[in-house]
């Protein structure tokens, strides 16, 4: 194979950084040896501004993990307040679902556990401050979102008048429908078919 | 025979138990032997240039690339359900628990670990921290400190970037491609999506792994056999060893972050 | 009439050392004296670098004081250690600089690590110990640019970069056209001459080595077989002694390194 006669015009196609290490040799001529260690000539100031980059390309991801990804500014951020639910069954509920009126999200479940006296499940249910005018006679369902989508907690405002108290922070909301369950509704429908029939 | 057997076996474990204990003190004079702020700062920025900046290219691309096929496979699947929204918080969950701490550690291993392990054997073959010691500086300080301390520094910032990017890719297959609606992608995955609980817990494997790997990286370049064949030897055990301490670390991290 | 008690630089008493189950020393005594150049010849492998590691404290003796400036080297703490090591320097037989920084950055590493001095008095002090070695020019070129005997003369100009007390040159001639050679000798001498610094030199070039030695130890065998002035050397009676000095193949002191017998070997060790 021929190898072309060493010339200048071949040094230009070397790559620019590569050409800044060769330019700094200071031997006189150009020097093209192996350039695995051209970074070690680079300029502490190089190497500061990419380590620099490279930091902020970092806290820039941390950003949009945060924002885009968690996003911090809709839950947790702002100030809240408790609610407790007592319910019969609360089917696929989970820590973190989503507490919805009218299908915007006021809060989340931040806790599940079985009442020890009654065997029930007490959801507590943690929510923003500024929705926290809602009266006793507000009620709670467990729904779901399409077919096989995610259970959600569905709020009902109740109706305010003289009579009514206000929800305060650690109430239970008595007014309750539990999680529809495929099994025991496909249940009921054949014991009511079979009835019938 | 039998006893022959006992005693190599015997040998064996106090060797390994040796070894245990040397990467230990090491461990112990980089952790605490930084020269000084001033000194050992520029040494520092160095070192995460060289372990940071230089792993950038393959980390971004290699999350991009696993972003996409994740969304791709996931979408396959979830769509058959008519659950292809959900592909937000498939692709950010796997991503930010799973795959970018680990994937960023085993990449990390490769790219810069075995850099690290080869460049502390050759130091060692060529007496250059002989040498050191002979001019009264500790090389534990001058040498493993700041690597040390860069490498731990640099691999969670890599893996925030890896998941970032890879989320960016199922975004882009999923939502520019495979035609999902993208308000649906990301609400979908903020409210499945937990700072704490998913993010920063991704971050603290990554942090475990970066101490692991960068560990054994430099443990393993300081202790090397200072010849051509013990340096490879050295570098291979480097990408083995931390391959496995990471995948074995992540399932027990797993089993006590994500389990309850 | 009672002789002025003489300072010693480094004093070697009843000092053992093996490699394994092979012996390298077994009680030896040495003295090296202050301000003046000592010689050590012997054949290859018989230990002379280990000896000059066991004077730095990079490996510890199975017995025996190696007394450095009233410090018992084997015995001291690692901190400890560093300080002394402050006032000492070696010359590595392979070099050993610094393959990530350039020649001059590699002369200057032990001042910027020791000392706060600024950048622009470093650089005066680096570009004298480099135009001593005659490297003033290759000061930006990196260590795989040199060749093998600029890297040697690089590596002496960052063994005298801060002055040492004591100064250990591993075969600092290797290498060396005669030039160089001679300029080397030369700089060795007068180091040691302006400075006052003590240097343990290493080495086989039998006339450079009796140019500039003050005082000459040969060792063989685990043990010395001959001390003196050059002078005294040349004139010794021992027959190992004129063999090594001569540069003669066949005599006491064996050129092989201990193996079987070489033609019972080559038979296949049919005896
Ligand atoms: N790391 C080591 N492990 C085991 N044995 C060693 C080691 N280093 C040196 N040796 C052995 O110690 C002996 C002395 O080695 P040393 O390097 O001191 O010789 P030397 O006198 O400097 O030889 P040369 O003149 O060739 O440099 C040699 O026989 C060698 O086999
Ligand atoms: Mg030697």
């Amino acid at each position: 194979m021929d190898v072309p006669p060493f010339s200048k015009e071949n040094v230009s196609l070397v790559k620019p950084r590569f050409y800044d290490s060769v330019s700094r040799n200071k031997k006189g001529c150009l020097f093209l040896g192996d350039n695995s260690v051209w970074w070690m000539r680079m300029s502490t100031r190089k190497v500061e501004i990419m380590v620099g980059l490279f930091v902020t390309l970092a806290i820039a991801a941390m950003i949009v993990l945060a924002f885009k990804v968690a996003d911090i500014s809709a839950t947790g951020s702002g100030e809240t307040y408790e609610l407790k639910a007592k319910f019969d069954n609360i089917g696929g509920l989970k820590h973190r679902s989503a507490v919805k009126v009218g299908g915007v999200v006021i809060g989340r479940v931040s806790s599940i556990i079985l009442d020890p006296e009654d065997y029930l499940p007490v959801v507590t249910l943690t929510l923003e401050l500024k929705y926290s005018n809602f009266s006793e006679t507000s009620s709670v369902s467990i729904l779901t979102s399409g077919l096989l989508g995610e259970q959600y907690i569905g709020f009902s405002p109740g109706f305010i008048d003289e009579t009514v108290d206000i929800l305060q922070a650690g109430d239970y909301i008595e007014d309750t429908k539990s999680a529809l369950v495929l099994e025991e509704l496909i249940g009921q429908f054949l014991f009511s078919v079979g009835n019938d029939g | 025979m039998i006893l022959n057997m006992l005693q190599s076996i015997g040998a064996g474990v106090f060797d390994r138990i040796g070894g245990v204990g040397r990467a230990s003190i090491m461990l112990f004079g980089a952790l605490f032997g930084i020269p000084s702020i001033r000194k050992g700062f520029p040494l520092f920025v160095r070192q995460i240039y060289v372990v940071g900046v230089q792993s950038l290219t393959i980390i971004m691309v290699s999350g991009l690339f696993i972003g996409m096929v994740l969304a791709l496979q996931g979408y396959t699947v979830l769509v058959d359900y008519g659950a292809e929204d959900s592909l937000g918080p498939m692709v950010g969950l796997s991503l930010l628990r799973e795959l970018g701490p680990v994937v960023t550690g085993l990449l990390f291993a490769g790219r810069a670990g075995s850099a690290l392990t080869a460049e502390i054997g050759l130091m060692k073959s060529t007496e250059q921290l002989s040498s050191m010691e002979m001019m009264a500086i500790d090389p534990l300080r001058r040498v493993i400190a700041p690597r040390f301390w860069a490498g731990l520094f640099c691999m969670p910032l890599l893996a925030i970037i890896f998941s970032t990017i890879g989320i960016l890719g199922g975004h882009l297959v999923g939502v520019e491609w495979l035609g999902i609606d993208g308000g649906n992608f990301w609400s979908i995955m903020q409210s499945k999506v937990d700072l704490v609980d998913d993010v920063f817990n991704g971050v603290i494997k990554s942090i475990v792994f970066a101490i692991v790997v960068t560990w054994i990286s430099l443990y393993k370049g300081y202790n090397a056999v200072p010849t051509a064949d013990g340096i490879s030897k050295a570098t291979t055990d480097t990408v083995v060893q931390a391959s496995l301490a990471i995948l074995g670390l992540d399932f027990v991290l797993t089993v006590f972050m994500f389990s309850s | 009439m009672p002789e002025p008690i003489p300072q010693y630089s480094v004093e070697i008493e009843q000092l053992s050392f093996s490699r394994g189950d092979r012996p390298i020393y077994t009680d030896i005594n040495m003295r090296f004296p202050k301000g003046k150049v000592t010689a050590i010849m012997g054949p290859s492998g018989i230990g002379k670098t280990t000896l000059l590691r066991l004077i730095g404290g990079q490996i510890k003796p199975d017995s025996g004081s190696i007394v450095f400036r009233g410090h018992n080297i084997p015995t001291l703490g690692r901190k400890k250690l560093y300080q002394v090591r402050q006032d000492m320097s070696m010359l590595f037989q392979s070099g050993a600089l610094f393959t990530d920084m350039s020649v001059f950055d590699n002369v200057a590493f032990a001042i910027r690590e020791h000392t706060k001095l600024p950048e622009d008095i470093i650089r005066t002090m680096v570009l004298l110990k480099l135009e001593a070695v005659g490297l003033r020019g290759a000061r930006d070129l990196m260590p795989h640019e040199l060749s093998g005997g600029m890297a040697r003369r690089a590596a002496l100009a960052r063994a005298i970069a801060l002055d040492p007390k004591l100064i250990m040159y591993d075969e600092p001639f290797a290498g060396q056209d005669p030039i160089s050679m001679g300029v080397i000798v030369r700089l060795i001498k007068q180091l040691n001459d302006s400075l006052g610094l003590t240097s343990i030199v290493v080495s086989h070039d039998v006339p450079e080595v009796m140019s500039i030695a003050d005082f000459v130890y040969i060792i063989a065998d685990q043990r010395v077989i001959g001390k003196g002035t050059p002078q005294e050397l040349l004139d010794h009676e021992s027959p190992l002694v004129q063999q090594f000095m001569q540069g003669l193949p066949d005599g006491p002191v064996p050129f092989h390194f201990k193996a079987e017998d070489y033609h019972c070997e080559l038979l296949g060790g049919v005896k």
